[in-house]
């Protein structure tokens, strides 16, 4: 397992910090979803996580060692992949592999088998022999892939892996990241496919503009599901009538001339009546189905809201 | 700090290709000392020409023959020549085209200091010399002497015999001969005044004719180097006029080389300081500039080692690699020398040249890395590189010339050159320049002492062992404790 505790990384005192107090735990056998908008601090969470980057603040345990003062030996029980995999472009795979793998330990002659199986293993067996840099991006982060089972770490933190593949692609990491949680590993997975999240995470981790606004286990994200619907009702001119009225059917948030009713159970059509009646204008109803994307948007909402 | 993958990266960097590529090319450029053995051909033999001379009562008359090292005539030498006494007396004139040149200074018989400047092209040669009274008509030496040695032109490796004589009242020698002897010890017996043999025990070398003439004696090979060849200079009647003993080994000596410390001093002083900063800009570069700026490095920093491990095996494994080509490329100059011109360089002048070597390659191996993490791309990493490269190794000097200038100083003055010496310290490029002037004692050929000019050992150890520290210990505190 391993824990952010209270991190925090200012790149530059102008800009603010890119990420503050983030704490979150992700326990083994649990895939945690990392999701949050573009620039939310998901990367630099992770990267801090891996030892890449430096906190400003806080720190980050692997499986009880501090990343940043025993990193050697935190290392050993991360496996990272990245968003856009950086690995020596006119290496050959398999000796990158192979030189990778002597960093922890491997022998040579391990290595050059294990850098082929695990080749193998992630699907670029007959790619071995060809540089980094001819590789597709799924193929990068196949490769990618492998490198981080290379000490079959107890821990892995995956940063949008599913971006640019292909659905076999997609299909592939999602096997492997249920066959890696079955063999009792921890995974972090941050990524903007939200329904691939929604299926796949035991929690979901949101971050917004550089702080955790909300964990969510399966059972909250199922019960929001259960809750009911949303509606995003269009009004000519929102009154003070309608959202009174509104706020007795379930949870308002209100957006320019919009006004998102979520947690509601019951019929769209009565309430479209009842508005008519007291005088509104409604210009549409229309349904959102709620579920991980809905729930991660209002939770967005509710945090610039408070705001 | 795990010290297996320090390691690991350490060997991994030191056996990379792109450092063996480097250590390669230093070793291949190790070999450009060849060229520096070459002999030197001067324009001008030994420190200048051939001077006799004659008087009559009202006058000095000069002949002067201006040759190159091979004892080959050179026309058009300009000979300035004055007599200082009571009164000087000048004049000056250029040699023809067999080499020679005639003056006449109008001064009495006395006692002179002879002063004599000689140019040819960009050569140039000045001396001076007693002159005291002399029987009238009978030829004297100021400079050289009537039996020489020259430089055979088409076999390096003897030398010829050179007559320059003339008979009284500066005429040419006529019914003159140069005969020699081989003897088997020095001196030879029978020594009788100051002529060993008489002409008939010695053999006939040759006829002089001219004033200035060139022999080959047929010396036989496998002889001692010091067995002693005696030449006699006999007038028309017999007599001996002149003579001279030379050693074989003499008659055997190559061409002027100068000695190994001078060649491998100029040698690393511009090959080897020029490209060494240059290999550790691209060793720095290659090692970890590129891969910190194209973000390969976190691929590497995301395996078990620690940000110092990687920093300083990085560090460590170019400065090694690059010392090491250093070492081996100052044994090969050496091995090279000993080959052909037949002596090494003395212990303590390699240590400090690869000491002076070690702290370029530090420091400008420590400046790269340092670089890189101050830049934000490879182009303005490699383009400020090799700017700083440019203006430290090829335009110092011009710098330091302007600077000097500007405040005051005049060219060529004690100020510029103690400005020159003093703006090593700063510049890592020179830091070999600083060693040579303090093992040599001199600068660009001007003699001095280096501690009037603030160049003294401590302060080049100081100087060297800052060059070597600072940039490395300002580069790992970003590395450690800054993305």
């Amino acid at each position: 397992m391993f824990e952010i505790k209270a991190a925090t990384k200012v790149f530059s005192a102008k800009q603010g910090p890119a990420i503050s107090s983030v704490s979150f735990d992700v326990r083994n056998g649990e895939i945690v979803g990392f999701v949050g908008l573009n620039g939310a601090g998901k990367t630099t969470t992770i990267r801090i996580a891996v030892g890449v980057s430096l906190p400003t603040s806080g720190t980050v345990v692997i499986d009880g060692r501090d990343i940043t003062r025993e990193k050697p030996e935190a290392s050993k029980s991360i496996g990272w992949v990245p968003e856009i995999p950086n690995f020596e472009p006119n290496a050959k795979a398999w000796k990158l592999m192979r030189y990778l793998a002597g960093f922890y330990g491997i022998d040579r002659k391990e290595a050059t088998k294990e850098s082929k199986d695990l080749l193998a293993s992630v699907g670029l067996s007959g790619f071995e022999n060809r540089k980094f840099r001819t590789y597709s991006q799924g193929m990068k982060k196949r490769f990618s892939l492998a490198v981080s089972m290379l000490s079959n770490p107890q821990n892995f933190l995956f940063d949008e892996v599913l971006n640019g593949l292909d659905p076999e692609g997609i299909q592939f990491f999602r096997q492997l990241m249920m066959g890696q949680k079955k063999v009792n590993k921890a995974i972090l997975l941050s990524s903007h496919i939200l329904t691939e999240v929604e299926n796949l995470a035991d929690r979901v981790v949101f971050i917004h503009k550089g702080k955790v606004v909300k964990t969510a286990t399966r059972d909250e994200l199922a019960s929001y599901a259960a809750k009911g619907t949303t509606l995003r009702i269009q009004f000519q001119n929102i009154t003070d009538d309608a959202v009174s009225y509104l706020k007795t059917l379930g949870t308002v948030l209100i957006e320019g001339n919009a006004i998102v009713l979520s947690d509601f159970q019951g019929d769209s059509s009565q309430v479209n009546t009842e508005l008519v009646k007291r005088g509104l204008q409604v210009r549409e109803i229309k349904h959102e189905r709620t579920g991980l994307e809905e729930y991660f948007f209002e939770i967005i909402r509710r945090t610039d809201t408070a705001k | 700090m795990m010290i297996r993958p320090f390691l690991y990266d350490f060997k991994r960097t030191i056996t990379s290709t792109s450092v063996l590529i480097l250590i390669g090319i230093i070793l291949l450029i190790s070999l450009a000392i060849i060229p520096f053995t070459t002999p030197i051909v001067s324009s001008f033999r030994g420190s200048g020409s051939d001077i006799l001379y004659y008087r009559d009562p009202g006058a000095y008359h000069f002949i002067v023959f201006s040759s190159d090292q091979y004892g080959q005539p050179l026309q058009g030498t300009k000979i300035s020549m004055s007599l200082s006494g009571v009164k000087t007396y000048a004049n000056a004139t250029t040699t023809n085209s067999e080499g020679y040149a005639f003056i006449t200074l109008s001064a009495p018989n006395g006692t002179y200091t002879l002063a004599v400047n000689e140019t040819n092209g960009a050569n140039m040669a000045s001396f001076g010399w007693y002159m005291f009274a002399s029987p009238i008509g009978e030829p004297q030496f100021s400079i050289g002497s009537p039996i020489s040695t020259v430089q055979d032109r088409a076999n390096a490796s003897k030398r010829d015999v050179q007559t320059f004589y003339a008979a009284l009242y500066g005429a040419k020698p006529s019914g003159y001969s140069i005969r020699y002897k081989v003897a088997a010890t020095s001196p030879p017996p029978p020594y009788k005044d100051s002529t060993p043999y008489t002409k008939d025990q010695m053999d006939f070398l040759g006829n002089l004719t001219n004033y200035r003439q060139v022999f080959d004696p047929a010396i036989a090979d496998g002889l001692p180097g010091t067995t002693s060849v005696w030449f006699e200079l006999f007038a028309p009647n017999g007599t001996a006029v002149s003579g001279t003993e030379i050693p074989v080994f003499e008659l055997r000596q190559q061409q002027f080389r100068p000695e190994a410390t001078n060649i491998a001093s100029s040698f690393f002083s511009t090959i080897l300081s020029f490209f060494m900063p240059l290999a550790a800009i691209l060793g720095a570069y290659s090692s970890y500039g590129k891969d910190r700026l194209t973000g390969v490095l976190e691929s590497i920093l995301a395996r078990p080692i620690s940000r110092r491990g990687l920093a300083i095996s990085r560090f460590l494994s170019t400065l090694t690699a690059l010392a090491v080509a250093a070492i081996v490329s100052v044994g090969l100059v050496d091995l090279v020398l000993n080959e052909v011109v037949g002596s090494v360089l003395p212990q303590d002048y390699a240590l400090a040249i690869i000491s002076g070597l070690v702290v370029e390659i530090a420091a400008f191996t420590g400046l790269v890395f340092l670089l890189s993490h101050l830049v934000k791309s490879t182009g303005v990493l490699l383009g400020i590189s090799i700017v700083l490269f440019v203006v430290l190794d090829f335009f110092w000097g011009l710098i330091i010339f302007l600077l000097t200038l500007l405040l005051g100083g005049t060219s060529g003055s004690a100020v510029a050159l103690e400005a020159t010496l003093v703006s090593y310290y700063a510049n890592p490029a020179q830091f070999l320049q600083l060693i040579n002037v303090y093992v040599f004692q001199s600068s660009s050929g001007t003699t001095l002492q280096s501690s009037n000019y603030g160049v003294t050992l401590p302060a080049i150890v100081l100087d060297g062992f800052l060059w070597a520290i600072l940039p490395f210990l300002a580069f790992m505190y970003l590395a450690v404790k800054r993305d």
